[in-house]
């Protein structure tokens, strides 16, 4: 009984793990959304035969690269941070990217990609999809993909953490227009 | 002793012991010796195990399709507090289990089965609600460390199994982001006191045969990608395979000596039909000449623990033939010496002379296979000549597409093949008759 008492407990301990490991990233979102800065990030058109698609919509963005701003060389996919401020349209713009965590303003955790040239660097943001209801995602990704020079991602940005609240096809969510579309159709 | 033996052992022991031939004492001392024949009762306890872990994974991956639809009609925290929920109730139910049904596999199993689905479907479906990206690697990572405790607390089998498949799928997708990859055998490593675990008491019981099985296979696929920049730069899969293959194949003869199925031996079977494919491969002189092609071009400054991991093998294969050679198990030197042959036709191969490798191999398949048939004569069993007859075939084949000849010539080599399978066959089969 002793031993099972001892099983028991250690179980419990890596419950709490497995349950901290899955509600970390819960709770990091939930905070970010509820108390974080919106940003609009322009989107771009993607690859149509990105082979993962189906439940998501996935998302591209208009602004692939920043000016560099650190002395060490670059190594591809080590982590960096986008300082973000806002363009004269109200669209979100990163100014630069760089290898030490900003003291002040907004910023995100990137990955970084090749280097360009004139010490230009491209990045990834840790997000790239959009999930929605598996009906509704198919019709979604087409209304995305023929407007999608008028399309933005509603972003909420707090201490380096970016995450995505809504799709927009012009002033609209994506949501209500996949749904209209739905309608509409034969 | 395997259980259609005990089972008949036990049938006979009465009779046996009624007509006078074993005395009653003898007869308790064998029952005792042996312990009480399961069979029956082992074979239907393990349907049921079959059966519970069936039924949970069907009911987690019914659980999780319903979840993956993302009910936008539900607020968000709402959908996040759902995704938790299969984790939370798998939990409190292997709690359960742990405390009032430690004793029974099915359950043990069975839970362990839903545990494992519910913290990957609740990770991932926490990443869907909230649009994180997050690549498939980094998931891969976080779900095999946590599923691996619960093989170890609730001694199940499917967790392990995952792991291991999981720790190669993960070494797979992480072979272009440098020695990454190397990870690869720390991980496997922490699945082995589990397979110490369940071995310990009869290595010949399903569960830890089945872990033997997905050992030998993820083992064979994940050196692969571990070693992905060596292999690339210096063709040195043929060092690195035949030392891997060969360990595969000693240790299996070491510790399932005594197999009486096909299924008792993982590590043999995965070893020698490797080991038969290398060896088949390098009768040809084109992957020799790979090597002298790729030496040139390849760096030298590799990472030490690469270059550790690829000289282990062959090591710990050549270490693994001087115990075999000592206990004088000639069965296994043979095919287990390969490794000694890889390294020699490497240097052959680095000097230029990759026909002389080439020819060194064939020598070798031709060795191993007249032994074989020779062994097989010998003790009057038709697998073993059937084995090397294969094998043999395998090589005359092998030469007849390498060389320049005619559909007529080929054509007459298969029906020679054809004829000498049947006629040997005949023939043993004639003998045995006549012997019984």
């Amino acid at each position: 009984m002793k031993s099972s008492r001892v099983v028991l407990a250690v179980f419990g301990v890596v419950a709490l793990v497995q349950l901290a490991v899955a509600t970390s990233q819960l709770w990091r979102s939930e905070w970010t959304l509820r108390t974080g800065k919106s940003y609009k990030f322009k989107t771009a058109p993607v690859d149509p035969y990105d082979a993962f698609r189906g439940r998501y919509v996935a998302l591209a963005f208009e602004q692939r690269e920043a000016p560099w701003d650190g002395q060490k060389t670059l190594s591809l996919g080590s982590t960096a941070y986008a300082v973000l401020s806002e363009d004269a349209n109200g669209f979100a713009q990163v100014l630069r990217v760089t290898p030490v965590r900003p003291e002040s303003g907004d910023y995100l955790r990137v990955k970084t990609g090749y280097s360009g040239t004139s010490n230009r660097v491209s990045y990834s943001f840790s997000y790239d999809r959009f999930y929605m209801e598996e009906c509704k995602a198919p019709k979604a990704e087409s209304v995305y993909r023929e407007n999608s020079r008028n399309t933005y991602a509603l972003v909420r940005v707090r201490d380096g953490v970016g995450v995505i609240e809504d799709l927009f096809v012009g002033d609209k969510p994506i949501r209500e227009l996949a749904v209209s579309g739905r309608r509409r159709g034969p | 002793m395997d259980k259609r033996s005990l089972r008949w052992l036990y049938q006979e022991l009465p009779t046996l012991v009624s007509s006078g031939i074993v005395p009653a004492e003898i007869a308790d001392r064998i029952r005792k010796h042996y312990g009480e024949p399961d069979a029956q009762g082992s074979g239907r306890h393990w349907l049921i195990t079959l059966f519970a872990i069936i039924g949970a994974a069907l009911i987690g991956g019914g659980i999780i399709l319903l979840l993956a639809h993302n009910w936008e009609e539900l607020s968000r925290p709402v959908r996040a507090g759902i995704s938790l929920a299969p984790l939370l109730l798998t939990q409190a139910l292997a709690a359960w289990v742990l405390w009032a049904r430690n004793e029974s596999t099915a359950w043990r199993e069975g839970v362990g089965t839903s545990l494992t689905l519910a913290i990957g479907s609740s990770i991932a479906l926490i990443a869907q609600t909230y649009n994180l990206g997050g690549t498939f690697p980094d998931f891969m990572f976080a779900w095999t460390l946590l599923v691996l405790p619960v093989a170890y607390l609730l001694r199940a089998t499917l967790p392990a199994l995952l792991y291991l498949v999981g720790v190669t799928i993960w070494t797979g997708s992480v072979t272009n982001e440098g020695t990454k990859s190397l990870w690869f055998w720390p991980l496997v490593a922490l699945a082995l006191p589990y397979l110490w675990m369940v071995a310990r008491e009869n290595r010949y019981h399903p569960r830890p045969l089945l872990i033997c099985w997905v050992l030998s296979t993820v083992g064979t696929i994940g050196t692969g990608f571990g070693l992905h920049r060596l292999l690339n730069e210096f063709s040195w899969y043929i060092v690195l395979y035949s030392g891997l293959l060969a360990v595969w194949w000693l240790v299996g003869s070491r510790w399932f000596g005594e197999a009486t199925s096909l299924w008792q031996r993982p590590f043999q079977f995965v070893g020698g039909l490797g080991l038969w494919i290398l060896s088949l491969v390098l009768t040809f002189s084109d992957p020799w000449k790979e090597i002298t092609r790729h030496v040139w071009w390849g760096s030298w400054q590799h990472n030490t623990a690469e270059w550790a991991v690829a000289l282990a093998w062959p090591v710990a294969a050549i270490a693994l033939w001087v115990a075999a050679w000592r206990r004088r198990e000639t069965s296994e030197l043979l095919l287990g010496a390969m490794p000694v042959l890889a390294v020699l036709g490497q240097a052959l191969a680095v000097h230029n002379q990759e026909v002389a490798a080439a020819v060194l191999f064939n020598v070798y398949v031709l060795v191993v296979a007249v032994t074989l048939i020779a062994s097989g004569v010998k003790a009057q069993r038709l697998g073993i000549i059937n084995a090397g007859m294969l094998l043999l075939s395998a090589l005359i084949l092998c030469r007849f597409f390498d060389a320049d000849l005619g559909f007529v010539a080929r054509g007459i080599a298969f029906i020679l093949i054809g004829i000498g399978f049947l006629v040997t066959n005949l023939v043993l089969l004639r003998r045995k008759g006549a012997a019984q």
